[in-house]
């Protein structure tokens, strides 16, 4: 289940971030995207996720599994977005916000099993009643992060997803990141500031260097 | 740490909380003796009596529906109108609704009076050709027994205040990347606004509801135009009871508005439990899974309804245009058949006593409400502990809002009659002070406590003293927001109905109560002069009062953050 970025071009108020961009993304696979601030990080990854909105101005395709989805509106995409900030909606507790990411079609105990089977794996188990608020920030990164996988979603975008966190609970994220990728085998695009992120996640780089063409660096030892 | 030391340690010297004390005495004081006071002075005798007087319970029925069906309306209306914009540029809607914020409650209730009522301009596009009319029928849309079209014009009027609070609390909760977030995990944008937006607005928006359902409850002005005489809304009943020269139908009158305060008081009290009710529900809804809903469909039926009311809105305010240079409309003419002269226009809206006191009221009572409330403001953040959100400051800064209106006026009246012995100029004045100084409070609470304490911290680290960090540093910051709140100061005062009418002892003449008066005597014409010179002056003062910071800081871009 490929993502393709096809020629995708970004200007806002005549600058160009960035024009002529193509990669596919295989299933599993994770694509990293750096560059100075400014240069269109953030931006491509809500042309991709569809909130790109005025005064950005794009062109180009995105294809998921072979279908085209530029046209689609950000909800019927189905890709799973991981924002900076892990944005649990305040008045729902943990389990609540797990379900939430749930699709309806799963009710029931099945939909409990799943809410618990996702805390487990996050060392979350008994944190289902718990409000947000009372969560560490890296236990917030995770239940986000989860409430996304639960939500099915056929490709992911993590835009920088650890930034937020110290250092210690940063090396915990990305190994869970990573372990949970695998697990779903999706396509993913991370954006992020921190070389060692890409390191950590992806085997291959897209720098954006900001008002000219992209370039593609391979990263010499890709890592797990 | 001693008990006696840490007990005294945690209270601030007295003199920190003096600046508080004007509003705290002038605002917060008449609003908390109002019910013990029309309880001891109306008598146990007048309090059963209220309930006997003719048409009583019909009467609180249709303070109760308007009020109610008009607040409800009014929220429906404001969240899917919101729901339509939400993560959108939504310019349509944050260009309308000012103005009609601004609009005084009585001239649009004059315009809504005038475009719904038999021989109203709405009959009169479509009549003769649809309706076959050729004279006014004998029904009549407006002052309809159960105080429905009331409700419609309550909510018109709520409408835009429901609005730009929502506007401007999910602007400071920072409410969309929730909606985005709920939109990349594959939510309906309808849906997705219903289970993320909607409860975190609940929480900030109940007050503001509160507010306008009590502002219902208590409406004079609105009421004696849209509601319905025969009998009147309790509101409106009591007024006419406290116009009762004899002391018992005076008291009789006092009694009428402690019944209105404790039919209001329970009304709240049973929506608070209905809303515990739901919320409780919509957790449970909210976390279902379910990207699609018909209530998400629903929201998008009341979006379009919500574009009509405003609409609607609009079409009455011309219509108040029409009406107002009409020299001659006979029905079923749908424009007038001949035209005033302009030389209304200068004698009636800028050189009348009505002007002279319109303007005199509006510019002293915003002016000292919006000093009162920034000293109150100042004092609450010095001595409010960091993070400390709760609403015990607001419930004493805007207690004359928490109070129906119809409660507190007469009230404060006593207190003059019996202690103070005021000019009747003097008590109309502090009558409008007490509404600009909650509003204003109000509306610069946000602003101020949400401002980064660093930008005082860096004046004071520059050797600055205090009053110099905060008349050259942080009021300045601040002047968008201070303006905003003398804005609505302005327009409270210039649509202030019953504390002019009750406190100047029928003595001031203003616009509202000049157009309330003629709207209610049937003459059409000089009601809707009065009306629209009203709201002139409304939206003169609110476009005003905004416009002074973009021109004193058009190059300061900056500062458009402290907007709110």
């Amino acid at each position: 289940m490929p993502l393709e970025l096809h020629k995708l071009g970004a200007e806002i108020d005549g600058l160009m971030l960035f024009d002529g961009l193509s990669e596919t993304i295989a299933a599993g696979e994770v694509l990293s995207v750096m560059g100075p601030s400014g240069s269109g990080k953030t931006t491509l990854l809500n042309i991709i996720a569809g909130f790109a909105k005025q005064p950005v101005r794009w062109r180009g395709t995105l294809h998921l599994n072979g279908q085209a989805i530029e046209h689609q509106r950000p909800e019927q995409r189905r890709l799973g977005l991981v924002f900076q900030t892990p944005l649990l909606f305040p008045h729902l507790s943990v389990g609540q916000n797990l379900g939430f990411g749930i699709p309806s079609e799963i009710s029931g105990t099945e939909r409990q099993r799943k809410i618990e089977e996702a805390l487990s794996s996050a060392g979350l188990s008994g944190f289902a009643a718990r409000d947000p608020q009372s969560l560490s920030g890296g236990q917030r990164a995770r239940v986000s992060l989860l409430r996304t996988l639960l939500s099915q979603p056929k490709a992911l975008l993590l835009d920088e997803p650890f930034s937020s966190l110290d250092e210690a609970t940063k090396d915990d994220m990305r190994a869970f990141t990573a372990a949970q990728i695998a697990a779903h085998s999706l396509p993913t695009v991370l954006v992020t500031h921190d070389p060692r992120d890409a390191a950590a996640l992806s085997a291959r780089v897209l720098t954006l260097p900001g008002m000219k063409q992209a370039d593609r660096v391979p990263l010499p030892t890709p890592a797990k | 740490m001693d008990p006696a030391v840490r007990l005294l340690t945690g209270f601030r010297p007295l003199s920190s909380v003096i600046p508080a004390v004007p509003l705290l005495g002038l605002v917060t004081l008449p609003a908390l003796l109002a019910v013990p006071l029309l309880l001891v002075l109306s008598g146990g005798a007048a309090l059963l009596e209220g309930f006997t007087v003719p048409g009583y319970w019909k009467s609180v029925a249709v303070a109760l529906i308007s009020a109610s069906l008009g607040t409800g309306l009014a929220i429906v209306l404001a969240l899917a109108l919101l729901a339509g914009v939400a993560g959108r540029r939504g310019r349509w809607l944050r260009l309308t609704m000012p103005p009609l914020l601004a609009t005084p409650h009585a001239a649009m209730a004059v315009g809504l009076a005038f475009l719904v009522a038999p021989s109203g301009w709405f009959l009169r596009l479509i009549s003769p050709w649809m309706t076959g009319f050729d004279r006014p029928p004998l029904f009549s849309l407006s002052q309809d027994p159960w105080g429905l079209s009331l409700a419609v014009g309550l909510a018109l009027k709520e409408l835009p205040f429901i609005v730009l609070l929502a506007v401007s609390a999910s602007r400071r909760e920072s409410l969309e990347p929730l909606l985005r977030a709920a939109l990349a995990l594959g939510y309906n944008h309808r849906t997705a606004f219903l289970k993320v937006v909607v409860p975190q607005l609940a929480r900030v928006m109940a007050l503001p509801v509160v507010i306008a359902f009590i502002y219902g409850m208590s409406a004079v002005d609105m009421a004696s135009v849209l509601g319905p005489t025969t009998p009147a809304p309790l509101s409106v009943l009591a007024l006419s009871k406290l116009s009762d020269p004899s002391p018992e139908g005076w008291r009789l009158g006092l009694a009428l508005s402690l019944h209105l305060a404790a039919y209001t008081a329970i009304a709240l009290l049973g929506f608070a439990a209905l809303a515990l009710g739901l919320q409780s529900a919509g957790r449970h809804w909210a976390s279902n899974g379910r990207r699609d809903s018909i209530a998400g469909l629903g929201l998008g039926i009341f979006g379009v309804l919500g574009r009509l009311a405003v609409l609607l809105t609009v079409v009455a305010l011309a219509g108040l245009v029409l009406w107002a240079f009409a020299q001659r409309w006979r029905f079923p003419a749908a424009w007038p058949q001949k035209w005033t002269g302009l030389d209304w226009v200068w004698a009636r809206g800028f050189w009348s006593v009505e002007s002279l006191n319109t303007l005199w009221l509006a510019l002293a009572s915003s002016l000292i409400g919006l000093g009162l409330a920034l000293m109150f403001l100042l004092t609450e953040r010095r001595v409010k502990p960091a993070g400390n959100h709760g609403f015990g400051w607001t419930v004493f800064a805007i207690a004359p809002l928490l109070i129906p209106q119809m409660t507190l006026i007469p009230a404060l009246l006593l207190i003059d009659l019996t202690v103070l012995q005021l000019s009747p100029w003097l008590l109309a004045l502090w009558g409008h002070v007490l509404f600009t100084a909650a509003y204003a409070y109000l509306s610069l609470r946000g602003p101020l406590l949400s401002l980064d304490p660093r930008y005082r911290q860096a004046a004071l680290a520059l050797g600055r003293p205090g009053w110099q960090a905060l008349l050259h540093v942080e009021l300045p910051i601040l002047l968008r927001p201070i303006m905003a709140s003398l804005a609505i100061a302005l327009s409270v005062s210039v649509a202030a109905y019953l504390p002019t009418l009750t406190l100047g002892q029928g003595r001031i003449e203003t616009f509202t109560i000049e157009a309330v008066s003629a709207a209610t005597g049937g003459s059409r014409r000089t009601a809707a002069q009065f009306a629209l010179a009203q709201a002139f002056w409304a939206l003169l003062f609110f476009f005003g009062a905004l416009a002074v910071p973009d021109v004193l800081y058009r190059n300061r871009r900056g500062l458009s953050n402290h907007a709110s």
